[in-house]
């Protein structure tokens, strides 16, 4: 049956060659998830491909940025990150729209402050990307025992027991 | 377009469509007007309507039914939406509340609560001094009560509901066992049952009860719950050669999202009735038909004008006539009035669009003390009902606790906004993640739902200025909170605050922060929302110097009209009012059917 799977959708899955593994890599440092659990989401690919799109003047500087922060040892990333990335005046809040983006699973457009400084990238999801997006939003598996509205139900009557820690 | 019906019914919602299933069991042929579209009435249709949902940028209650500028219907104001500018808002205060305008109607959203009124409730003029008396009691609506608990599919226990007066006959039971209470509930029960509140110089003892609501719960012997609609035409084995989608929706799965949408339909909706009237073979329901004009010749109705389109994004239309015996306004409480108004057909006292009402909805939310399941399972599945009765009524609106499961969903759009505010605050990484395994599942709401007495200043009119795409004019709101509404919303405000204290949540309520409106009284902020109980637009009474209605929903003006619905009660005290809705609508069947000129109908 694996070989039915259409190849778009396989394609989302596997994570591009070029600034993949750098992007998933400070996905999973901004939001506490690793990496095997953001690629299970499905969607990080497309929201790779839709900031590559849309922001190709800002997406190279902050993987750059990240390439600097990764090479620090583990107990000094989160500092790095904080310092060269989340501070910064241009690409700190791109990065937390990327972390909110990763939660939530929806792009709020940039603020207008930002794009008065850095240009207005007339930013957006369509309707397929947000309905695609929507279920993966990392929030519902953050907390304990939920699951995204009218999807992934938990079956019939289990809203009567304790709520498992996942 | 020459054919002639027994039965004309304007609007595919629940009151046309367990009228059209009624008078069509009884040999009439009927046709059934609908101005929305029929996209719900194909499982594959409804189904397109989640990917509506999952796609929508602002997941309000009206996101999955596509907006339909023939058929326009209202949003929550300030979303953005087109429909959040459908209403001609004349204030003072917003109107909060919504309906669907396409085939299933507004049931295709409703969170699916089915509380009887309680029988003080019926005469509240009398008892209380406020708003409108019915012209029948709780007994004469009883049998009705219980035919449209089983049209609907209540899952409910008897012994939980028998309460300020509500009884049941002897050995009768509800379809299907209580929806299972929510983990939270279970919590708070534990720490409210018993606690005392006084309210308005009275004390009550509090008690958290199990909601009976129309969804598949477990069925009671006799009973098989009612699935997704259209499945073997659908989905079904021929098509996809699994059996198991036959059963879909005949049990509620734990969506947690009966409003916006359910996914699999075990929350009742009406296309569930539309489709036993339809498969009587003498049921015609005709969809992108708008209703335009009420045809009469002195007492009796001649006809139906209606303006029917061939695409919900273009204007163009060819105009029909319609014509029966019987004619039937079921296209819910604005909707009914706005037909009649723009008929020409005001009822000579003015009431036709007076009286319109809403329960305003105060919020309470915070974080209960320990992980609690918020997000998960219908949106509620108990509620605190002690405070829906009682001679405190004289002096301000009585009100029912809903107890959520739904988070801060509702005041807050959380989880989104916990994350943003979180975020905002430099969290990030594991901290991030951490904070939010804490805090999302510790989520809780109250809402109280508060009773609006009927006011002829809360009403429904017409502007010809403001038209919509077809050229028919958009409804012109006028609406008020009354102090003996206000001073309800405060009682309600400060009794949820005494219950959060005394279950040990930390009081997380800011108006500052919310997307709800905001009421004041005697300087307290109020954060509300309407219930989406929109009623009260053709009250029924005694007779037409006071009414619109009879206690048959029949017209005082028109003898072979109906104008049924929401629209014809006279209050709606604190209960949700679609199972009142239908039980009037058996109620009205079964007078349509008897009536003289219907006697000597062909069929």
């Amino acid at each position: 049956m694996i070989s039915k799977v259409p190849r778009a959708i396989r394609d989302r899955v596997l994570p591009r060659p070029d600034q993949g593994d750098a992007f998933a890599a400070l996905s999973a440092a901004l939001t506490g998830f690793s990496v095997l659990e953001l690629a299970g989401t499905g969607v990080g690919d497309r929201y790779l491909a839709f900031l590559a799109r849309v922001f190709p003047d800002v997406l190279p500087d902050l993987l750059a940025a990240w390439s600097e922060v990764e090479r620090k040892p583990p107990g000094e990333i989160d500092a790095a990150l904080r310092a060269r990335i989340l501070d910064d005046a241009k690409l700190g809040p791109f990065a937390r729209q990327i972390l909110e983006l990763w939660y939530t699973a929806t792009w709020t457009p940039m603020p207008a402050a930002w794009n008065s400084a850095y240009g207005d990238h007339h930013d957006g999801f369509d309707a397929e990307l947000t309905a695609a997006a929507y279920p993966e939003g990392l929030m519902w598996r953050a907390g304990v025992g939920t699951h995204p509205t009218a999807a992934r139900p938990g079956g019939f009557g289990t809203w009567a027991f304790r709520p498992r820690e996942g | 377009m020459d054919t002639h019906y027994d039965v004309v019914i304007v609007g595919a919602g629940i009151t046309g469509a367990i009228l059209a299933w009624q008078a069509a069991e009884a040999g009439r042929s009927v046709l059934v007007l609908e101005a929305g579209t029929d996209t719900s009435r194909t499982y594959a249709g409804y189904h397109s309507q989640v990917e509506t949902f999952f796609g929508a940028a602002a997941k309000t209650p009206e996101a999955p039914w596509r907006y339909n500028a023939n058929a326009p219907s209202p949003d929550i104001p300030g979303v953005g939406t087109p429909g959040a500018d459908y209403f001609v808002e004349r204030g003072p205060v917003p109107f909060a509340s919504t309906y669907a305008r396409l085939a299933g109607g507004t049931t295709l959203h409703w969170l699916g609560t089915c509380l009887r009124m309680i029988p003080e409730d019926f005469d509240c003029a009398t008892r209380f001094g406020q708003g409108l008396d019915w012209p029948i009691g709780y007994a004469d609506l009883a049998p009705d009560y219980e035919r449209a608990e089983w049209e609907i599919g209540v899952a409910g226990d008897v012994r939980d509901q028998a309460h300020l007066g509500i009884t049941f006959r002897d050995g009768y039971q509800y379809p299907m066992e209580r929806i299972p209470p929510s983990y939270s509930d279970g919590l708070l029960s534990e720490k409210v049952d018993g606690m005392l509140v006084e309210v308005g110089g009275q004390t009550a003892r509090l008690l958290v009860r199990s909601t009976p609501a129309g969804r598949n719960s477990t069925p009671r012997p006799g009973y098989r719950p009612v699935g997704a609609v259209d499945l073997a035409e659908g989905f079904g084995p021929a098509d996809a050669g699994q059996d198991l989608v036959r059963d879909l929706g005949e049990r509620c799965q734990g969506n947690s999202a009966c409003v916006p949408i359910c996914p699999v339909q075990a929350k009742y909706n009406a296309l569930k009735t539309l489709a036993k009237a339809v498969a009587t073979g003498r049921v015609t329901v005709l969809t992108q038909a708008v209703a335009a004009r009420v045809v009469t010749e002195g007492r009796r109705v001649t006809g139906i004008e209606y303006l029917r389109y061939a695409a919900p994004d273009r204007p163009e239309h060819g105009s029909f006539i319609a014509r029966g015996t019987t004619y039937v306004l079921a296209c819910h409480a604005v909707e009914n009035a706005k037909l009649l108004l723009m008929s020409g057909l005001q009822s000579p006292n003015g009431l036709v669009g007076a009286n319109l009402t809403d329960h305003p909805t105060v919020l309470a939310w915070g974080l209960a003390p320990e992980q609690a399941g918020a997000y998960r399972g219908p949106l509620s599945t108990s509620g605190i009902e002690d405070l829906r009765g009682g001679a405190f009524r004289s002096e301000l609106g009585a009100f029912r606790i809903e107890v959520g499961n739904d988070g801060w969903l509702w005041p807050m759009g959380a989880p989104d906004t916990t994350v943003t505010d979180a975020v905002a605050k430099g969290l990030f990484g594991r901290a991030l993640r951490d904070t939010l395994r804490d805090r999302i599942g510790r989520q809780v709401r109250m809402g109280c739902l508060v009773e609006q007495p009927s006011s002829t200043r809360n009403r429904v009119t017409l502007d010809p200025s403001q038209v919509d795409a077809l050229g028919l004019p958009r409804p012109v709101i006028t609406y008020d909170l009354e102090p003996y509404v206000l001073k309800g919303m405060a009682a309600a405000a400060a009794t949820m605050r005494t219950v959060f204290a005394q279950a040990g949540i930390e009081d997380r309520t800011d108006p500052k922060d919310s997307f709800l409106s905001i009421a004041t009284w005697e300087n307290q902020a109020l954060p509300w929302g309407g219930a989406g109980h929109l009623s009260g637009t053709h009250c029924m009474g005694t007779g037409p110097e006071s009414s619109v209605v009879d206690a048959q929903q029949r017209s005082w003006q028109h003898d072979n009209l109906f104008v049924a619905g929401p629209g014809s009660m006279p209050s709606m005290g604190t209960a949700n009012p679609t199972l009142t809705v239908a039980a009037l609508a058996f109620r009205t069947a079964r007078d349509l059917i008897a009536s003289p000129e219907e006697r000597g109908a062909t069929v």
